[in-house]
């Protein structure tokens, strides 16, 4: 087993397009039957599950199931979920309420955990796994699957892996939508369609994106700290952002939501501190503008991730990552995420570091033990039982 | 000569009465004798011919083919929606396709009859065929 390439998310990021082009609308024929009408006619609550990239997917999808199906979504964190969220689940009436949980691999054991005591607090909840393999642990303890498998590409921080889950995630939320009459199946099929064309718009934005993140990534490389900051689905897209970072060139990061970045870190040293602020158009971007605006006073260096018509912060940027092309800010997390994912790639490989600290032997070793084992580098070291 | 009538529907059922624009299609064709065949190339709408004059006619005929076919949530076709199910099978039932006499330049119809395209899931986008063969 080799190191990782330093630039092995540029390959991740430049196949989303493809992805979408093609794996669509196979997930979505099993996301259509994965409930019966009668079952997706029932619920009234989704809560939704994972850790890491999964986690961070949840989080990006909840303005999907909110705004579009028109359901209450709870994301959280598997151990969340396992010992302080399942517990207290409202399992009144049979059916309403669908545990949904998240693992690329499949082998997550948190969130197998998660799944297998949902099941056990009440049998009236409905579970369901999304994810890559659903052979593994967190398939076998749910009640339903969604498949969302992609052609392999090698080993590398998850970045097709995570668009998987927000792609199963997200048409999961359409088709409740459909079935519930939120709108009529005409109106899903064109956000079906509408998620689809995101493939160029996908593809167009990793080429306008590639220079500046790799300007940035010079101009940046002596920071210790690197902050991604985004409301909504956005704050989803910063966890995931600041998760690029730190697996890929082990720069300490973190994902903020844009309104506790005022409460909180904006006091933090030193002054000049990048932060990426992710503001697409939509509910949230009002405040972005005042944010950016606070963080130039303050000193911090600046790189929008925003529309490519976007003036507001982009006059105020260091660095500009442009979307090319609309998209609905409850779809945006699928589009925003690439900015981090070229500019993490590149900022490893100006420090000279590979992905998942995999220049180190014994790093090496344990996870070639991992992937053996149908398991993900960030669950090394988890030997809990189920 | 063909028509084609482009529109959409704008409730989940209702019936679209196109008799105005069949008739005109009828006149401007200046054939004086002939038969008119009307058709929908739609699985989840159908044509119905029958009186739009009251109102409360046309909700009766939905009403009654809705109690006859209601919206039930374990049609074996899953994969659009209970209604669009619903919807195949009102269509089966009602038809798709109408022909009329066409005399001295017009449609021979009754007084109170409309050509009514019947729309089942809707709204849609939906289009009807019209047709004339002389003789």
């Amino acid at each position: 087993m080799n190191p990782m390439h330093p630039l092995v998310m540029i390959d991740q990021a430049k196949d989303l397009g493809k992805v979408m082009r093609e794996q669509i609308k196979p997930i979505d024929r099993i996301v259509r039957n994965a409930l019966t009408p009668l079952e997706y006619r029932s619920l009234h609550r989704v809560y939704t599950t994972g850790d890491g990239d999964s986690f961070h997917a949840t989080m990006a999808a909840e303005m999907a199931f909110e705004d579009i199906a028109q359901i209450t979504c709870e994301p959280m964190s598997a151990m969340r979920f396992l010992e302080y969220g399942v517990d207290y689940i409202n399992t009144s009436f049979p059916n309403d309420t669908l545990v949904v949980g998240i693992s690329a691999s499949g082998g997550t054991k948190r969130v197998a955990q998660a799944l297998k005591k949902a099941k056990q607090v009440s049998a009236k909840l409905i579970t369901m796994a999304i994810s890559g393999s659903v052979d593994g642990v967190v398939g076998q303890n749910a009640d339903r699957k969604i498949l969302v498998r992609i052609p392999d590409m090698g080993r590398s921080p998850g970045v097709r892996t995570y668009s998987a889950s927000l792609i199963g995630l997200i048409l999961l939320a359409i088709r409740i939508g459909e079935i519930k009459d939120r709108y009529h199946q005409t109106e899903a099929n064109a956000m079906r369609h509408e998620l689809i064309e995101l493939a160029d718009v996908a593809d167009a934005t990793y080429k306008a994106n590639l220079n500046p993140a790799k300007e940035a990534a010079k101009a940046l490389k002596d920071a210790e700290f690197i902050i991604f900051v985004g409301s909504g689905p956005s704050y989803g897209t910063a966890l995931f952002s600041a998760a690029k970072i730190i697996e890929s060139s082990g720069v300490v990061s973190m994902g903020q939501d844009l309104e506790e970045w005022a409460h909180v870190e904006r006091f933090a040293y030193p002054d000049n501190t990048p932060i990426f602020i992710i503001a697409p158009t939509g509910k949230g971007y009002w405040r972005a503008v005042d944010l950016a605006k606070s963080a130039k006073d303050l000193g911090r260096r600046i790189l929008a991730v925003v529309n490519s018509d976007e003036k507001e912060i982009t006059r105020l940027a260091d660095f500009v990552f442009p979307v090319i092309g609309g998209v609905r800010e409850e779809f945006s997390p699928l589009i925003y995420q690439i900015a981090a994912a070229l500019f993490a790639s590149y900022l490893t490989e100006e420090l000279g570091r590979n992905p998942f600290q995999t220049n180190r032997p014994e790093v090496l070793e344990r996870m070639a033990a991992m992937f053996a084992a149908h398991r993900t580098p960030s669950e090394a070291g988890d030997n809990k039982p189920n | 000569m063909l028509k084609v009538i482009n529109f959409q529907s704008s409730a989940r059922e209702e019936l679209v009465n196109l008799k105005d624009e069949i008739e005109a299609f009828v006149g401007d064709s200046k054939i004086d004798a002939g038969l008119c065949f009307v058709y929908c190339p739609h699985t989840t709408g159908g044509l119905v011919v029958n009186s739009y004059l009251d109102p409360n006619t046309p909700k009766d005929i939905l009403h009654e083919i809705d109690r006859l076919i209601p919206t039930r949530l374990d049609f074996f076709h899953t994969f659009d929606t209970p209604s669009d199910a619903a919807g195949h099978v009102k269509s089966s039932l009602v038809g798709v396709s109408a022909v009329f006499v066409i005399d001295d330049g017009k449609l021979m119809l009754g007084h109170s009859q409309g050509i009514l395209f019947a729309e089942f899931d809707g709204p849609r986008d939906r289009m009807i065929f019209a047709k004339i063969i002389p003789g």
